[in-house]
């Protein structure tokens, strides 16, 4: 590890003088053969003049003002650059577009903060009612990953393992992206709650409502609804802006009771997603049932709209644990992971198959290449072996007893 | 409903997985540390002034937009360094370095 930092720093100072020379020279004659360059034009020119005040033999005086000018231009090329420049409009503008992004670095990490903080307030009351742990350290601690992004734990409850509310807000500490959002190109301020289910009743379920605009997009992003899922048209009172998607069509009775529908159709600008299944992609090997939800942050005047989504979100924890799907249902269920089972099964011994296939075919070619550079004597001496082995093996093959 | 949903908590609860230092840096692939570096050499080796300016402003972007886990001192000294080194190289040297690369076509200058 010593040596490593060694060389590396070797390396750098050893290039850092490579660019210092590279730039003590200003070009290589061979390299830029017929080009003008404004030095050896300068020669060029002084030449000529010489040599046109030689031919008119107009005196001394011109030759020497105009080695003056020679000696002045080769000092004008020795002094630093900032010194020989007219203008600075360029070093103006960088100058002033960085400064202004430092501006907006503090200005917008503040109001990223203030926009937490507030949330957090709001909702430290409803996550102390339902969870025994908030946070690291029981302080309801919101984490900050980076200054747009804010994660917040939670455990203890019935019902479920833990939840964890990721809160991901607009870059507002980026000036590029606070240009985007000028254009309606920056991503919303989104929070999104993602909740490990206990194993219960409800074990063999997919459900998902979104945005019907969004409903593509989701579908691709989440492989269990591309799977099992098909969209439910039977969505009962729920808005028509909303699209629902399952496994089975009884989901939506199931699941959306008439409080939940009301929440959401009054809610409907602040909604994203609602995503309940069994085969989860955030943590497959520790929680395969997860319910996930997605809300837009609203503004500071519209905080408490969100607490009634979020409230609705814990809410839905105990509806999941303590619904009763219909017989033909669950049987339907079972029957398409069984489905899914055998693909995989079956798409893993292909691969299995083509895997040994493809050594065998390696074996092959290597012993071929082996043979290839045997020396003629050691060839024949190995076919001889190959050929008692053969030998042998027949014997034994077509040895009949007698008797 | 009116219960107390509260239970005995599950100690470390994480819901996302460990990833390891490997994974997490590809996860967290820094475009804005990678523009800087690549202007900033581009800038010096091309002795083009305005890609170091521009190294600079991905240095800032880089730095504004760094995970907290990795604003370590190593990760925000070595973008740094380089695009200042680049703007000391451009403006103290004693040579000249065009504002602009201007495409230079072979052939003699008429003024001569």
């Amino acid at each position: 590890m010593k040596y490593t930092t060694l060389i590396l720093l070797l390396i750098v100072i050893i290039s850092t003088l490579f660019i210092s020379y590279s730039h003590s020279v200003e070009y290589d004659e061979d390299e830029f053969e017929g080009v003008e360059h404004t030095h050896s034009h300068n020669h060029q020119t002084n030449e000529n003049n010489m040599a046109d005040d030689a031919g008119s033999g107009s005196g001394e005086q011109e030759v020497a003002s105009s080695s003056g000018e020679q000696a002045a231009q080769d000092n004008t090329n020795k002094l630093p650059k900032w010194r020989t420049q007219s203008n600075w409009y360029m070093e103006i503008a960088f100058v002033i577009f960085i400064a202004g992004y430092v501006v907006n670095y503090f200005i917008g990490k503040k109001t990223n903060q203030a926009l937490v903080s507030l949330w957090g307030q709001k909702a430290r009351s409803l996550f102390v009612r339902n969870f025994s742990f908030l946070g690291d350290s029981n302080q309801f601690t919101i984490i900050k990953v980076d200054p747009n992004t804010y994660n917040f734990t939670c455990s203890g409850r019935v019902n479920c393992y833990g939840a964890q509310v990721s809160i991901n807000l607009k870059k507002r500490q980026d000036l590029f992206t606070q240009l985007m959002d000028l254009a309606s190109f920056a991503e919303p301020d989104r929070i999104k709650i993602d909740v490990a289910l206990t194993k219960g009743e409800c074990d063999t379920v997919i459900f998902a409502i979104t945005k019907a605009k969004a409903l593509k997009k989701f579908k691709a992003d989440n492989n269990d609804l591309h799977l099992f899922a098909s969209k439910i048209d039977n969505q009962g009172a729920l808005s028509s802006a909303y699209a629902v998607m399952g496994d089975t069509d009884c989901l939506p009775s199931v699941f959306l009771k008439p409080e939940f529908v009301n929440i959401l159709n009054s809610n409907e600008r602040l909604f994203e997603s609602l995503h309940l299944t069994d085969h989860s992609s955030i943590n497959p090997t520790k929680f395969n049932k997860t319910l996930s939800f997605v809300f837009r942050l609203p503004k500071i005047s519209d905080m408490d709209k969100l607490m009634e989504l979020i409230a609705m979100a814990i809410d839905f924890i105990d509806v999941v644990a303590n619904c009763e799907l219909p017989k033909a249902s669950k049987a339907k269920a079972e029957k398409l992971r069984e489905k899914e089972r055998q693909e995989v099964f079956k798409a893993q011994q292909q691969e299995r198959v083509e895997a040994a296939q493809r050594a065998k075919i390696e074996k092959a070619k290597k012993e071929r290449e082996a043979i290839s550079k045997l020396t003629p004597e050691e060839q024949r001496k190995r076919d001889e072996k190959d050929h008692k082995q053969q030998l042998k093996k027949r014997s034994k093959s077509q040895r009949v007893v007698i008797g | 409903m009116n219960k107390d949903p509260r239970r005995q908590a599950t100690a470390g609860f994480e819901m996302h997985p460990q990833l390891s230092q490997q994974e997490r840096e590809a996860q967290n692939l820094d475009v804005w540390s990678l523009l800087c570096f690549l202007s900033a050499f581009m800038g010096i080796f091309l002795k083009y002034r305005v890609l170091v300016w521009v190294s600079l402003v991905c240095c800032c972007a880089s730095l504004a937009n760094m995970k907290t886990a990795d604003s370590g001192l190593r990760a925000m000294t070595s973008s740094v360094t380089l695009s200042v080194m680049g703007l000391f190289m451009a403006y103290l040297g004693s040579h000249q370095i065009p504002l602009l690369l201007v495409p230079v076509i072979g052939g003699k200058s008429d003024s001569c």
